[in-house]
Protein backbone atom coordinates (compact mmCIF):
# COMPACT_ATOMS: atom_id res chain seq x y z
CA UNK A 1 0.00 0.00 0.00
CA UNK A 2 2.98 2.20 0.91
CA UNK A 3 4.79 1.37 -1.95
CA UNK A 4 1.60 2.43 -3.79
CA UNK A 5 1.19 5.66 -2.52
CA UNK A 6 4.92 6.83 -3.37
CA UNK A 7 4.67 5.31 -6.83
CA UNK A 8 1.59 7.63 -7.48
CA UNK A 9 3.36 10.44 -5.89
CA UNK A 10 6.90 9.74 -8.04
CA UNK A 11 4.84 8.49 -11.64
CA UNK A 12 3.31 11.39 -13.21
CA UNK A 13 -0.72 10.87 -13.19
CA UNK A 14 -3.43 13.28 -14.19
CA UNK A 15 -2.71 14.47 -10.63
CA UNK A 16 0.77 15.79 -11.73
CA UNK A 17 -0.86 18.58 -13.70
CA UNK A 18 -2.38 20.21 -11.25
CA UNK A 19 -1.19 22.54 -8.60
CA UNK A 20 -1.25 20.43 -5.66
CA UNK A 21 0.89 17.72 -7.99
CA UNK A 22 3.17 20.39 -8.51
CA UNK A 23 3.61 20.81 -5.06
CA UNK A 24 3.91 17.06 -4.18
CA UNK A 25 6.93 16.54 -6.99
CA UNK A 26 8.73 19.82 -5.42
CA UNK A 27 8.64 17.59 -2.02
CA UNK A 28 9.87 14.77 -4.32
CA UNK A 29 12.86 16.94 -5.18
CA UNK A 30 13.58 17.70 -1.86
CA UNK A 31 12.72 14.66 0.24
CA UNK A 32 15.31 12.82 -3.05
CA UNK A 33 18.14 15.75 -1.50
CA UNK A 34 17.79 14.73 2.27
CA UNK A 35 17.90 11.10 1.32
CA UNK A 36 20.99 11.17 -0.52
CA UNK A 37 22.32 13.91 1.83
CA UNK A 38 22.14 11.28 5.07
CA UNK A 39 23.29 8.39 3.15
CA UNK A 40 26.56 10.95 3.15
CA UNK A 41 27.14 10.97 -0.45
CA UNK A 42 27.73 14.71 -0.58
CA UNK A 43 31.08 13.73 -0.32
CA UNK A 44 31.16 11.93 -3.64
CA UNK A 45 30.67 15.12 -5.24
CA UNK A 46 34.16 15.39 -5.39
CA UNK A 47 34.12 13.62 -8.62
CA UNK A 48 33.57 17.34 -10.36
CA UNK A 49 37.24 18.20 -9.42
CA UNK A 50 38.32 14.88 -10.34
CA UNK A 51 39.06 13.91 -7.69
CA UNK A 52 38.37 9.92 -6.19
CA UNK A 53 36.39 9.97 -3.19
CA UNK A 54 37.13 6.86 -1.81
CA UNK A 55 41.38 7.11 -3.03
CA UNK A 56 40.99 4.49 -5.16
CA UNK A 57 40.68 5.37 -8.81
CA UNK A 58 37.35 6.94 -10.13
CA UNK A 59 34.54 3.94 -11.35
CA UNK A 60 31.39 3.83 -11.81
CA UNK A 61 30.61 2.99 -8.25
CA UNK A 62 32.18 6.14 -6.74
CA UNK A 63 30.97 8.49 -9.32
CA UNK A 64 27.36 7.40 -9.08
CA UNK A 65 26.66 8.91 -5.71
CA UNK A 66 27.71 12.11 -6.46
CA UNK A 67 26.28 12.31 -9.38
CA UNK A 68 23.20 11.37 -7.73
CA UNK A 69 24.09 13.56 -5.05
CA UNK A 70 23.99 16.39 -7.81
CA UNK A 71 21.17 15.63 -9.42
CA UNK A 72 19.25 15.84 -6.12
CA UNK A 73 20.79 18.79 -5.18
CA UNK A 74 20.10 20.60 -8.72
CA UNK A 75 16.47 19.22 -8.82
CA UNK A 76 15.93 20.31 -5.13
CA UNK A 77 17.23 24.11 -4.96
CA UNK A 78 16.02 24.96 -8.99
CA UNK A 79 13.19 22.77 -10.16
CA UNK A 80 11.71 22.68 -6.63
CA UNK A 81 11.09 26.16 -6.17
CA UNK A 82 9.95 26.58 -10.09
CA UNK A 83 7.33 24.14 -9.70
CA UNK A 84 5.99 26.17 -6.36
CA UNK A 85 6.08 28.69 -8.56
CA UNK A 86 4.39 26.96 -11.10
CA UNK A 87 1.58 25.83 -8.66
CA UNK A 88 0.79 29.04 -7.96
CA UNK A 89 0.45 30.49 -11.08
CA UNK A 90 -1.73 27.19 -11.88
CA UNK A 91 -3.94 28.29 -9.16
CA UNK A 92 -4.13 31.79 -10.13
CA UNK A 93 -5.06 31.03 -13.80
CA UNK A 94 -7.35 28.51 -12.78
CA UNK A 95 -9.43 30.06 -10.03
CA UNK A 96 -9.56 32.90 -12.63
CA UNK A 97 -10.97 30.40 -15.25
CA UNK A 98 -13.42 29.82 -13.09
CA UNK A 99 -14.89 33.06 -12.22
CA UNK A 100 -15.44 34.05 -15.89
CA UNK A 101 -17.14 31.03 -16.32
CA UNK A 102 -19.10 31.50 -13.20
CA UNK A 103 -19.76 35.27 -14.66
CA UNK A 104 -20.69 34.12 -18.09
CA UNK A 105 -23.33 31.40 -16.75
CA UNK A 106 -24.55 34.13 -14.48
CA UNK A 107 -24.55 36.68 -17.66
CA UNK B 1 -15.48 18.55 -25.12
CA UNK B 2 -13.54 15.29 -25.48
CA UNK B 3 -11.32 13.80 -22.46
CA UNK B 4 -8.40 13.72 -24.90
CA UNK B 5 -8.87 17.86 -25.46
CA UNK B 6 -9.52 18.13 -21.81
CA UNK B 7 -6.63 16.42 -20.69
CA UNK B 8 -4.40 18.43 -23.49
CA UNK B 9 -6.11 21.57 -22.98
CA UNK B 10 -4.91 20.91 -18.79
CA UNK B 11 -0.96 20.09 -20.19
CA UNK B 12 -0.50 22.67 -22.07
CA UNK B 13 -1.94 25.30 -18.95
CA UNK B 14 0.56 23.35 -16.70
CA UNK B 15 3.43 23.20 -18.89
CA UNK B 16 3.23 26.77 -19.47
CA UNK B 17 2.54 27.96 -15.21
CA UNK B 18 5.98 25.56 -15.38
CA UNK B 19 7.68 27.52 -18.01
CA UNK B 20 6.56 30.53 -16.20
CA UNK B 21 7.73 29.06 -12.76
CA UNK B 22 11.11 28.37 -14.13
CA UNK B 23 11.64 31.89 -15.99
CA UNK B 24 10.17 33.29 -12.38
CA UNK B 25 12.78 31.28 -10.28
CA UNK B 26 15.96 30.91 -12.39
CA UNK B 27 17.37 34.44 -12.79
CA UNK B 28 16.64 34.68 -9.30
CA UNK B 29 18.51 31.92 -7.67
CA UNK B 30 21.73 33.61 -7.55
CA UNK B 31 20.83 35.66 -5.54
CA UNK B 32 20.28 32.79 -2.65
CA UNK B 33 23.74 31.89 -3.09
CA UNK B 34 25.35 35.25 -3.47
CA UNK B 35 27.71 36.05 -0.71
CA UNK B 36 28.45 39.12 1.16
CA UNK B 37 31.78 39.71 -0.01
CA UNK B 38 33.41 41.25 3.26
CA UNK B 39 33.20 37.66 4.39
CA UNK B 40 35.66 37.00 2.14
CA UNK B 41 37.84 39.36 1.13
CA UNK B 42 39.36 42.41 3.07
CA UNK B 43 42.12 45.11 2.31
CA UNK B 44 43.26 44.13 6.01
CA UNK B 45 42.69 41.26 8.69
CA UNK B 46 41.61 37.93 7.81
CA UNK B 47 37.85 37.68 6.21
CA UNK B 48 35.66 34.92 8.35
CA UNK B 49 35.40 32.61 5.49
CA UNK B 50 39.14 32.65 4.62
CA UNK B 51 39.79 31.79 8.51
CA UNK B 52 37.15 28.98 8.34
CA UNK B 53 39.51 27.57 5.87
CA UNK B 54 42.39 27.97 7.08
CA UNK B 55 40.96 25.95 10.31
CA UNK B 56 40.08 22.69 8.16
CA UNK B 57 43.62 22.68 6.70
CA UNK B 58 45.39 23.45 10.03
CA UNK B 59 43.25 20.73 11.01
CA UNK B 60 44.92 18.49 8.40
CA UNK B 61 48.16 19.36 9.31
CA UNK B 62 47.94 18.92 12.28
CA UNK B 63 45.97 15.03 11.94
CA UNK B 64 48.05 12.86 10.02
CA UNK B 65 45.08 10.16 9.53
CA UNK B 66 43.16 12.68 8.02
CA UNK B 67 45.79 14.30 6.40
CA UNK B 68 46.98 10.86 4.48
CA UNK B 69 43.38 9.95 3.70
CA UNK B 70 43.02 13.23 1.90
CA UNK B 71 46.70 12.47 0.41
CA UNK B 72 45.40 9.24 -1.16
CA UNK B 73 42.25 10.81 -2.72
CA UNK B 74 44.69 13.65 -4.85
CA UNK B 75 46.92 11.57 -5.54
CA UNK B 76 45.17 8.11 -6.70
CA UNK B 77 43.99 11.07 -9.42
CA UNK B 78 47.44 12.70 -9.32
CA UNK B 79 50.47 13.10 -7.59
CA UNK B 80 50.87 16.93 -8.39
CA UNK B 81 48.03 18.00 -6.94
CA UNK B 82 49.98 16.67 -2.86
CA UNK B 83 52.34 19.27 -4.14
CA UNK B 84 50.58 21.94 -5.34
CA UNK B 85 48.71 22.05 -2.26
CA UNK B 86 51.38 22.27 -0.13
CA UNK B 87 52.99 25.37 -2.30
CA UNK B 88 48.76 27.05 -2.40
CA UNK B 89 48.62 26.63 1.19
CA UNK B 90 52.37 28.25 2.58
CA UNK B 91 51.18 30.94 -0.03
CA UNK B 92 48.17 31.72 1.99
CA UNK B 93 50.00 31.39 5.22
CA UNK B 94 52.67 33.64 4.58
CA UNK B 95 50.01 35.94 3.46
CA UNK B 96 47.70 35.68 7.33
CA UNK B 97 50.97 36.30 9.28
CA UNK B 98 51.41 39.34 7.16
CA UNK B 99 47.85 40.28 6.96
CA UNK B 100 47.76 39.32 11.15
CA UNK B 101 51.44 39.33 13.19
CA UNK B 102 49.33 37.55 16.10
CA UNK B 103 49.02 34.81 13.97
CA UNK B 104 52.36 34.85 12.52
CA UNK B 105 54.02 32.06 14.93
CA UNK B 106 51.29 29.74 14.23
CA UNK B 107 51.75 30.56 10.63
CA UNK B 108 55.31 29.92 10.52
CA UNK B 109 54.74 26.64 12.41
CA UNK B 110 52.75 25.29 9.82
CA UNK B 111 54.92 26.61 7.18
CA UNK B 112 58.09 25.46 8.41
CA UNK B 113 56.49 21.95 9.02
CA UNK B 114 55.47 21.73 5.21
CA UNK B 115 58.66 23.02 3.73
CA UNK B 116 60.72 20.65 5.70
CA UNK B 117 58.37 17.98 4.67
CA UNK B 118 58.22 18.66 1.28
CA UNK B 119 61.78 18.84 0.75
CA UNK B 120 62.39 15.38 2.56
CA UNK B 121 59.81 14.11 0.51
CA UNK B 122 61.68 15.04 -2.54
CA UNK B 123 65.22 13.74 -1.60
CA UNK B 124 63.65 10.45 -0.14
CA UNK B 125 61.31 9.68 -3.13
CA UNK B 126 63.29 11.09 -5.88
CA UNK B 127 61.87 14.30 -7.99
CA UNK B 128 59.05 12.02 -9.13
CA UNK B 129 57.10 11.74 -6.59
CA UNK B 130 55.48 14.50 -7.01
CA UNK B 131 55.57 14.36 -10.81
CA UNK B 132 52.68 12.12 -12.98
CA UNK B 133 53.63 9.09 -14.53
CA UNK B 134 54.35 9.58 -17.46
CA UNK B 135 57.76 11.76 -16.14
CA UNK B 136 59.54 8.67 -16.01
CA UNK B 137 59.22 7.64 -19.78
CA UNK B 138 61.73 9.88 -21.27
CA UNK B 139 64.71 12.13 -20.80
CA UNK B 140 64.56 15.97 -20.19
CA UNK B 141 66.03 17.91 -23.61
CA UNK B 142 67.93 20.18 -20.95
CA UNK B 143 70.77 19.04 -18.56
CA UNK B 144 70.71 18.47 -15.27
CA UNK B 145 67.64 17.02 -15.91
CA UNK B 146 65.74 19.09 -13.18
CA UNK B 147 61.91 19.86 -13.35
CA UNK B 148 60.96 23.46 -12.84
CA UNK B 149 57.70 22.59 -11.15
CA UNK B 150 59.41 21.54 -8.47
CA UNK B 151 62.38 23.72 -7.81
CA UNK B 152 60.07 27.01 -9.03
CA UNK B 153 57.43 25.81 -6.35
CA UNK B 154 60.08 25.24 -3.48
CA UNK B 155 61.37 28.04 -4.22
CA UNK B 156 58.46 30.15 -4.11
CA UNK B 157 58.08 28.64 -0.48
CA UNK B 158 60.89 28.78 0.69
CA UNK B 159 60.56 33.08 -0.46
CA UNK B 160 57.38 33.20 1.20
CA UNK B 161 58.53 31.80 4.33
CA UNK B 162 61.35 34.36 4.54
CA UNK B 163 59.54 37.21 3.70
CA UNK B 164 57.28 37.14 6.48
CA UNK B 165 60.58 36.26 8.86
CA UNK B 166 64.28 35.07 8.18
CA UNK B 167 65.18 32.14 8.61
CA UNK B 168 68.93 31.79 8.25
CA UNK B 169 69.23 27.66 7.30
CA UNK B 170 66.62 28.14 4.41
CA UNK B 171 68.67 31.47 2.71
CA UNK B 172 71.07 28.75 1.02
CA UNK B 173 68.08 26.51 0.15
CA UNK B 174 66.31 29.62 -1.27
CA UNK B 175 69.80 30.24 -3.44
CA UNK B 176 70.42 26.57 -4.56
CA UNK B 177 67.04 26.55 -6.28
CA UNK B 178 67.34 30.14 -7.85
CA UNK B 179 70.57 28.85 -9.41
CA UNK B 180 68.73 25.43 -10.32
CA UNK B 181 66.14 27.84 -11.65
CA UNK B 182 68.10 30.38 -13.54
CA UNK B 183 70.10 27.75 -15.18
CA UNK B 184 67.12 25.61 -16.48
CA UNK B 185 65.34 28.46 -17.70
CA UNK B 186 68.83 30.25 -19.60
CA UNK B 187 69.73 27.51 -20.87
CA UNK B 188 66.36 27.01 -22.69
CA UNK B 189 65.97 28.05 -26.32
CA UNK B 190 62.75 30.21 -24.94
CA UNK B 191 63.76 30.90 -21.81
CA UNK B 192 61.75 28.44 -20.38
CA UNK B 193 62.96 25.10 -18.36
CA UNK B 194 61.12 21.88 -18.50
CA UNK B 195 58.32 20.72 -15.86
CA UNK B 196 58.48 17.11 -17.34
CA UNK B 197 60.90 15.29 -20.37
CA UNK B 198 60.63 18.37 -23.32
CA UNK B 199 57.51 19.95 -22.05
CA UNK B 200 57.79 23.31 -20.62
CA UNK B 201 54.58 24.84 -19.00
CA UNK B 202 53.66 28.29 -18.31
CA UNK B 203 52.25 27.66 -15.13
CA UNK B 204 55.84 26.41 -13.53
CA UNK B 205 57.48 29.49 -15.21
CA UNK B 206 55.87 32.23 -14.50
CA UNK B 207 55.92 30.24 -11.09
CA UNK B 208 59.53 30.43 -11.31
CA UNK B 209 59.76 33.92 -12.26
CA UNK B 210 57.78 35.34 -9.51
CA UNK B 211 60.28 33.14 -7.09
CA UNK B 212 62.95 34.60 -8.50
CA UNK B 213 61.29 38.32 -8.07
CA UNK B 214 61.20 37.37 -4.34
CA UNK B 215 64.30 36.23 -4.04
CA UNK B 216 65.44 39.20 -5.42
CA UNK B 217 63.65 41.47 -2.54
CA UNK B 218 65.25 39.09 -0.02
CA UNK B 219 69.26 38.93 -1.32
CA UNK B 220 69.72 41.76 -3.31
CA UNK B 221 70.47 40.18 -6.52
CA UNK B 222 68.74 41.46 -9.69
CA UNK B 223 67.23 39.30 -12.38
CA UNK B 224 65.30 42.54 -14.10
CA UNK B 225 67.51 42.04 -17.20
CA UNK B 226 66.54 38.20 -17.21
CA UNK B 227 62.62 39.60 -16.94
CA UNK B 228 63.26 41.41 -19.67
CA UNK B 229 64.68 38.66 -22.14
CA UNK B 230 61.73 36.37 -21.25
CA UNK B 231 58.83 38.88 -22.10
CA UNK B 232 60.64 39.24 -25.21
CA UNK B 233 60.70 36.07 -26.12
CA UNK B 234 57.19 35.24 -24.82
CA UNK B 235 55.74 37.83 -26.42
CA UNK B 236 57.05 36.77 -29.65
CA UNK B 237 56.99 33.16 -29.34
CA UNK B 238 54.61 31.43 -27.09
CA UNK B 239 51.45 33.93 -27.32
CA UNK B 240 48.77 31.84 -28.94
CA UNK B 241 47.88 34.52 -32.47
CA UNK B 242 44.46 34.51 -32.26
CA UNK B 243 43.60 35.09 -28.52
CA UNK B 244 46.93 36.98 -27.40
CA UNK B 245 46.73 34.49 -24.57
CA UNK B 246 50.33 33.35 -23.40
CA UNK B 247 50.12 29.55 -24.92
CA UNK B 248 50.26 26.85 -21.38
CA UNK B 249 52.22 24.00 -22.65
CA UNK B 250 55.10 23.72 -25.45
CA UNK B 251 58.53 22.01 -25.86
CA UNK B 252 62.10 23.07 -25.02
CA UNK B 253 62.31 24.17 -28.43
CA UNK B 254 59.06 26.34 -28.12
CA UNK B 255 56.87 24.29 -30.13
CA UNK B 256 53.13 24.79 -29.12
CA UNK B 257 51.60 21.67 -27.36
CA UNK B 258 48.71 23.11 -25.88
CA UNK B 259 47.07 26.64 -26.65
CA UNK B 260 45.48 29.11 -23.72
CA UNK B 261 44.14 26.99 -21.00
CA UNK B 262 42.35 28.62 -17.62
CA UNK B 263 44.09 26.25 -15.18
CA UNK B 264 47.22 28.05 -16.70
CA UNK B 265 46.68 31.67 -17.72
CA UNK B 266 44.77 32.83 -14.43
CA UNK B 267 47.66 31.50 -12.70
CA UNK B 268 50.01 33.17 -14.75
CA UNK B 269 48.65 36.63 -14.91
CA UNK B 270 48.79 36.25 -10.99
CA UNK B 271 52.63 35.41 -10.77
CA UNK B 272 53.69 38.19 -13.90
CA UNK B 273 52.25 40.71 -11.59
CA UNK B 274 55.54 40.80 -10.01
CA UNK B 275 57.80 40.78 -13.43
CA UNK B 276 55.21 43.35 -15.62
CA UNK B 277 52.32 44.53 -14.17
CA UNK B 278 51.06 45.62 -17.32
CA UNK B 279 51.34 42.53 -19.19
CA UNK B 280 50.05 41.10 -16.61
CA UNK B 281 46.87 42.69 -16.53
CA UNK B 282 46.49 42.38 -20.10
CA UNK B 283 46.76 38.86 -20.07
CA UNK B 284 43.87 38.95 -17.37
CA UNK B 285 41.99 40.65 -18.97
CA UNK B 286 41.92 39.07 -22.21
CA UNK B 287 41.34 35.77 -20.55
CA UNK B 288 37.94 37.11 -18.66
CA UNK B 289 37.17 38.21 -22.46
CA UNK B 290 38.17 34.53 -23.93
CA UNK B 291 38.03 32.41 -20.66
CA UNK B 292 35.47 33.70 -18.18
CA UNK B 293 31.37 32.72 -18.28
CA UNK B 294 28.60 33.69 -16.56
CA UNK B 295 25.26 32.15 -16.64
CA UNK B 296 22.38 33.84 -15.06
CA UNK B 297 24.45 35.97 -12.37
CA UNK B 298 26.71 31.84 -11.39
CA UNK B 299 30.25 32.91 -12.86
CA UNK B 300 32.60 30.20 -13.82
CA UNK B 301 35.58 29.94 -16.04
CA UNK B 302 36.06 27.19 -19.27
CA UNK B 303 39.37 25.75 -19.20
CA UNK B 304 39.53 26.73 -23.65
CA UNK B 305 38.74 29.82 -25.66
CA UNK B 306 36.56 29.70 -28.06
CA UNK B 307 39.29 29.86 -30.70
CA UNK B 308 41.07 27.01 -29.23
CA UNK B 309 39.56 23.52 -27.99
CA UNK B 310 42.29 21.27 -26.26
CA UNK B 311 42.48 17.83 -25.40
CA UNK B 312 41.47 17.11 -22.03
CA UNK B 313 44.03 16.37 -19.35
CA UNK B 314 43.97 16.36 -15.76
CA UNK B 315 44.82 19.91 -14.81
CA UNK B 316 41.10 20.82 -15.82
CA UNK B 317 39.12 18.45 -13.90
CA UNK B 318 35.97 16.70 -16.17
CA UNK B 319 34.88 19.80 -18.08
CA UNK B 320 31.35 20.20 -17.97
CA UNK B 321 29.46 20.05 -21.37
CA UNK B 322 27.48 22.62 -22.95
CA UNK B 323 28.46 25.37 -20.03
CA UNK B 324 32.37 23.78 -20.71
CA UNK B 325 32.74 25.08 -16.86
CA UNK B 326 36.01 23.26 -15.40
CA UNK B 327 37.05 23.55 -12.02
CA UNK B 328 40.74 23.50 -12.13
CA UNK B 329 40.26 27.23 -14.37
CA UNK B 330 37.65 27.99 -12.19
CA UNK B 331 39.15 27.39 -8.87
CA UNK B 332 42.50 29.34 -10.27
CA UNK B 333 40.05 31.99 -12.29
CA UNK B 334 39.40 32.95 -7.97
CA UNK B 335 43.10 33.35 -7.54
CA UNK B 336 43.36 36.16 -10.59
CA UNK B 337 40.38 37.93 -9.77
CA UNK B 338 41.12 38.60 -6.32
CA UNK B 339 44.78 39.75 -7.73
CA UNK B 340 43.10 42.11 -10.08
CA UNK B 341 40.64 43.17 -7.20
CA UNK B 342 37.73 41.96 -10.09
CA UNK B 343 34.95 42.00 -7.31
CA UNK B 344 32.29 41.61 -9.83
CA UNK B 345 33.97 38.50 -11.54
CA UNK B 346 34.91 37.40 -7.89
CA UNK B 347 31.35 37.54 -6.63
CA UNK B 348 29.37 35.97 -9.51
CA UNK B 349 32.77 33.10 -8.94
CA UNK B 350 31.67 32.64 -5.27
CA UNK B 351 28.25 32.64 -6.15
CA UNK B 352 28.83 29.54 -7.95
CA UNK B 353 30.75 27.87 -5.26
CA UNK B 354 28.39 28.28 -2.53
CA UNK B 355 26.50 26.93 -4.85
CA UNK B 356 27.77 24.05 -6.63
CA UNK B 357 30.85 23.20 -4.62
CA UNK B 358 28.91 21.54 -1.98
CA UNK B 359 30.48 23.33 1.29
CA UNK B 360 30.43 21.36 4.50
CA UNK B 361 31.07 23.20 7.60
CA UNK B 362 31.79 22.02 11.01
CA UNK B 363 33.42 23.19 14.14
CA UNK B 364 34.01 26.43 12.72
CA UNK B 365 35.47 25.28 9.74
CA UNK B 366 35.17 24.99 6.40
CA UNK B 367 35.67 22.78 3.20
CA UNK B 368 34.23 21.85 0.22
CA UNK B 369 33.29 18.65 -0.76
CA UNK B 370 33.27 18.98 -4.65
CA UNK B 371 36.91 20.07 -4.08
CA UNK B 372 39.80 18.39 -2.49
CA UNK B 373 42.96 19.78 -0.62
CA UNK B 374 44.50 21.67 -3.58
CA UNK B 375 41.56 23.46 -4.49
CA UNK B 376 40.60 24.34 -1.17
CA UNK B 377 44.17 25.87 -0.60
CA UNK B 378 44.04 27.69 -4.06
CA UNK B 379 40.71 29.36 -2.85
CA UNK B 380 42.24 30.11 0.53
CA UNK B 381 45.32 31.75 -0.61
CA UNK B 382 42.70 33.51 -3.85
CA UNK B 383 40.50 34.85 -0.33
CA UNK B 384 44.21 36.20 1.46
CA UNK B 385 46.67 36.93 -1.17
CA UNK B 386 48.17 40.56 -1.08
CA UNK B 387 50.20 41.23 1.45
CA UNK B 388 53.23 38.93 -0.02
CA UNK B 389 53.17 40.51 -3.53
CA UNK B 390 53.37 43.93 -2.29
CA UNK B 391 56.15 43.53 -0.13
CA UNK B 392 58.00 41.72 -2.83
CA UNK B 393 57.04 44.94 -4.64
CA UNK B 394 58.00 47.40 -2.43
CA UNK B 395 61.32 46.03 -0.99
CA UNK B 396 62.29 45.64 -4.89
CA UNK B 397 61.34 49.72 -5.71
CA UNK B 398 63.27 50.57 -2.38
CA UNK B 399 66.38 48.49 -3.64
Amino acid sequence: MKAKRLLKLVVPTGDWLSPKGFVSRAAVCVAALAIVHLLGWREYTSIISGTSPTGEPISLSTALPGMLYMAAWFAAVLVAPSLLIAAGVLRLARRRNENNTRGEDLG
Amino acid sequence: MSRLRQFLKRAAWAMLAIAIGFAIWLPLAHFVFKPNLADYRSPGGIPPAAMALARHHLELWSNPVSRAGEVRRMRASNAEWDFMGRTFFVLALANMALRDPAIEPKCLAAIDAIIDETIRLERQEGKFFFLMDYARGSEFAGKPDRSLFLDGEIAMMLGARRMVRERADYKPLLAERVAAIINSMQSGPVLSGESYPNECWMFCNTTALAALRLADALDGADHSGFFAKWLGTARAKLVHRDTGLLISSYTYDGTMLDGPEGSSIWWSSHCLVLIDPAFARDQYERAKREISADILGFGYAREWPRSWQGKHDIDSGPVIPIVEASAGSSGLAFVAAGAFDDDAYLTRLLTTLNFAAFPVRRDGAVRYSASNQVGDAAMLYALVQGPLWRKAMQKGAAR
